[in-house]
């Protein structure tokens, strides 16, 4: 679909002006070129893209809605300054999610462990089907025995389990030996585990 | 028997394991409840974290994440391109001054200006063009002479500047917008 994009930004443009130019299928890899440029637009592109994996990946980390849109904000702050890191060959969700998963590490580890979110903020769920309340029962369950581990648990966790990377990339995502990272990632399993049933 | 270690059961479940290994751990699951069921218990751990539904995001990012972005640095290229701009036009208005100074009577808010202007320390500019003698308003000929081979100097220089930085600019805006 065409769309509007903004303009050029350099010295002789404005920044906020929208010049009517369109184009079609701008892809992923287009935005990561035209960013890592310094192309601010571009880059909002890219948040519009992937904002909601990285704040679900903030959010299974920290359980919290506000935390993890804070934590999703500082995620995409800290990529626009590292975006020259980013291979453009390579998706940029991942990367993305990654660097938001170091963010919450470095949050969580640093004060104390936020309440769960009560939900306050979202409007009242429709009463559901039996089998859904049970789906959704579960879900909360899971995301209470999540908090109840180390962050950095959650974190060997969330990089397995929800980005599927292999213990060496986990290693090199955490900037850990990989011998540490797999411990975590078991001990995380374990007690994960020992939590459900107690919940159960 | 030895039973699979926790560790092998986590590195088999993740696909780990080296092919003898696995091949060895395969042998020993077929003949083991225990180890399986330890296994399924691993496996439906995964399936439940693979279940976990994501949550909306109730907010856009978008426009909090633009706001605070920092301040754009101006690029090499246009740096270059500004400075290659602004030479030109230094050289030009030397070489408007400098081509005054040859065919007309030198006025005094003239030759004010070009004192000024040599009390400027530009290191590229020959220093013979802003050469003053017997009075700071008056500028002496043998400098107005020798000048005219700084005007052919400052003129293609401003020519060449000109050149290169539009070429910067143009290339730069063509590159920005396509």
């Amino acid at each position: 679909m065409a769309r509007p994009v903004p303009g050029p930004s350099g010295f002789f443009c404005n920044f906020s002006r929208t010049i009517p130019v369109f184009i079609v299928d701008m892809d992923e890899r287009t935005l990561a070129l035209r960013a890592a440029q310094g192309d601010r637009e571009a880059f909002g592109e890219l948040v519009q893209l992937h904002q909601a994996g990285v704040f679900n990946a903030a959010y299974r980390m920290t359980g919290n809605r506000q935390e993890a849109e804070d934590a999703a904000q500082e995620a995409f702050l800290r990529a626009f300054r590292s975006i020259h890191t980013l291979d453009p060959s390579r998706p940029a969700g991942p990367w993305l999610r990654r660097i938001a998963v170091n963010v919450c590490l470095n949050r969580l580890e640093r004060r104390e462990p936020l309440p769960l979110d009560d939900e306050s903020g979202l409007p009242a769920p429709e009463p559901l089907p039996e089998p859904q309340t049970i789906a959704r029962e579960r879900s909360r369950q899971i995301r209470l025995a999540l908090l109840t581990l180390p962050p950095r648990y959650r974190a060997a966790l969330e990089l397995r389990h929800f980005e599927e990377l292999t213990y060496a990339e986990m290693a090199e995502a955490l900037n850990r030996p990989m011998s540490d990272v797999k411990s975590d990632l078991f001990r995380a399993r374990k007690l994960l585990a020992e939590k459900l049933k107690e919940l159960a | 028997m030895n039973h699979l270690t926790d560790s092998q059961r986590n590195e088999y479940l993740d696909n780990a394991l080296a092919p003898p290994a696995r091949a060895a751990a395969d042998a020993h699951l077929s003949a083991c409840d225990s180890c399986r069921r330890a296994l399924a218990d691993l496996e439906s751990l995964t399936s439940s974290l693979a279940a976990l539904p994501d949550e909306p995001l109730t907010r856009n990012l978008v426009p909090s994440v633009l706001a605070a972005l920092p301040r754009p640095r101006l690029a090499l290229g246009w740096k270059l391109a500004l400075a290659a701009q602004a030479g030109t036009g230094i050289g030009v208005i030397l070489s408007v001054l400098a081509d005054w100074q040859v065919r007309f009577e030198p006025q005094e808010w003239l030759a004010q200006a070009v004192t000024t202007l040599a009390a400027i320390k530009i290191p590229s500019l020959p220093a013979s063009l802003f050469t003053v003698h017997h009075s700071p308003f008056t500028i002496h000929s043998s400098a107005i002479q020798a000048s005219t081979a700084n005007l052919v100097f400052f003129a293609l220089s401003a020519l060449l500047l000109w050149g290169v930085g539009n070429a910067v600019l143009l290339r730069r805006r063509n590159g920005a917008s396509s």
